[in-house]
């Protein structure tokens, strides 16, 4: 019994210094941690923060908690760039496609592009949206007439437009689609001609005033 | 067994802590130069992960975007470009930043073969009674299209050029001289050996707990840095430029992140093992 008692000692002694030993290890680790941190801070940040950009939820889903105040003309909680956040309508063309915030290949192929440079629909700016000039995104726009109604479908209300003008242009003519905060403006446009072969250069715009909002 | 002086303690721990660096830089080059900072590495990741058809898959898909919107249709591109050249062209790139040759990826091929291709439609189908305006719009589609193909392929090089800058410093650190640093850290695990023998003039106690708390240490930290890369970041998430390259990317980050991990647990392993059986040796000698 005395040697079973000697023999649970040494197991004990010998847990307890082992234990020891990796509390010392777990607590030089931290050290060093600290000091590497300290010496590579900025590295380190970056490249957490880089890879947090490039980190994006893969399945977008349609924005719809947006949060509009129309006195204020303000859009809080915005949508993600790539997310569809509304319809995009032209009655008298037959034209009725999703819109999304952002403007890449990829995005024009599923639908309406919104330019993520200008103002989203009720900030009292100029909205710039554009399609492919296909037949189910904007091949029939350069129809379009003064007059006809272009409207935007959002989860925080309906934005009525109309169009005072349109404009053929060069596609790098960019002055003659304005940025401005003074009155709310939608330009659509798609590359023109919508016929013929090859790269088209130019782009057909439609020039619209905001005329009517409706509340969800 | 004699008790070790308070300087032969000292000199133990600083020897410790010296170990930890050593193992340390000896675990980061081997990880790099065997992962991100090889060419070799990057062209079996590129590989293993379907990059080469998948970015044929996503080029012909954009010039299929630039064809539609010009009255044509996509078969004009269809073959365009194969997963050959695909392949060939995104090995010259990589080559331009780890090995600096001067090669440029030819794209005149796919010009003419376009051009022939759109002509050919264009007498089919519009019997050849097409515009100055449009054949100048065949030509600017042409254009657009080659670039776009030259742009997809420098977008991967682009990508890679920061790792092969670091790749270049590392390339500096001849082999010769790695081996001199593994060399030294087994010195210093022997000196560590002899000082602890001599603190305690036991010739039987070779490895002691100062070998296993250098691994340990070492060993937590990569656990630890694992953990905290994994609640930092979400690799799973990454898309960055073409689904090719964010297949690439994300297989890479977590290769690193196991052979940290497995790193980490074999040393911690190692060290509690060694840790155990020091500790078992010396209670014997001690009744």
């Amino acid at each position: 019994m005395g040697s079973n008692s000697n023999q649970n000692n040494i197991v004990l002694k010998i847990t307890k210094a082992t234990i020891r030993n990796i509390i010392v290890a777990l607590l030089l680790a931290t050290v060093f941690l600290i000091i590497i941190y300290g010496l590579t801070r900025e590295e380190v940040n970056t490249t957490v923060s880089l890879l947090k950009t490039i980190s994006i939820e893969t399945n977008k889903q349609i924005a719809s908690n947006i949060v509009f105040n129309k006195e204020e003309k303000t859009v809080r909680n915005r949508p993600e760039f790539g997310t569809q956040y509304a319809q995009i309508k032209i009655e008298s063309l037959g034209i009725d496609i999703p819109l999304y915030h952002g403007d890449s290949l990829s995005l024009l192929r599923n639908g309406a592009g919104q330019m993520s440079s200008a103002y989203f629909p009720g900030e009292g700016g100029t909205v710039v949206c554009m399609a492919h000039n296909t037949d189910k995104m904007f091949k029939r726009l350069p129809e379009i007439e003064n007059g006809a109604k272009i409207v935007i479908e959002t989860s925080y209300g309906i934005f009525e437009y109309e169009v005072y003008n349109t404009k053929i242009i060069d596609m790098h003519d960019v002055d003659e689609i304005e940025i401005q905060d003074k009155e709310e403006i939608l330009d659509v446009f798609t590359c023109y001609p919508v016929n013929g072969i090859g790269h088209k250069t130019q782009r057909f715009v439609a020039y619209s005033k905001l005329v009517n909002y409706i509340e969800p | 067994m004699k008790r070790r002086t308070i300087l032969n303690r000292i000199i133990c721990a600083l020897l410790t802590v010296l170990l930890i660096i050593e193992l340390i830089v000896s675990l980061g080059i081997t990880l790099l130069k065997n992962t991100i900072c090889s060419k070799e590495y990057i062209e079996k990741e590129l590989v293993k992960n379907n990059y080469y058809e998948i970015t044929k898959s996503e080029i012909e898909d954009s010039f299929k975007y630039y064809v539609l919107q010009s009255n044509l249709d996509d078969n004009c591109v269809e073959g365009l470009i194969t997963v050959e050249k695909v392949k060939n062209d995104t090995l010259l790139e990589l080559n331009k930043y780890y090995d600096n040759s001067k090669q440029e990826i030819d794209i005149d091929p796919i010009k003419q073969e376009l051009t022939k291709r759109i002509y050919d439609k264009v007498e089919n189908e519009y019997n050849n009674s097409i515009s100055e305006q449009e054949k100048k719009d065949i030509e600017t589609l042409v254009k657009v299209i080659v670039k776009n193909y030259s742009d997809n392929m420098k977008t991967i090089g682009t990508c890679f050029e920061t790792l092969s800058t670091l790749s270049k410093k590392l390339d500096k650190i001849e082999s010769r001289e790695i081996i001199i640093a593994y060399g030294i850290t087994l010195f210093t695990v022997v000196l560590i050996s002899i000082v602890y023998v001599y603190g305690t003039k036991n010739k039987k106690i070779i490895v002691n707990k100062y070998h296993a708390i250098a691994l340990m240490t070492v060993g937590l930290m990569t656990i630890i840095i694992i953990i905290a890369m994994s609640i930092a970041v979400n690799e799973q998430a990454i898309q960055i430029f073409t689904k090719g390259i964010t297949a690439v990317i994300v297989d890479i980050i977590k290769n690193i992140k196991l052979m940290l991990l497995l790193s980490g647990i074999v040393m911690f392993t190692v060290g509690l093992v060694i840790s155990i059986i020091k500790n078992i040796m010396l209670k014997k000698y001690l009744r």
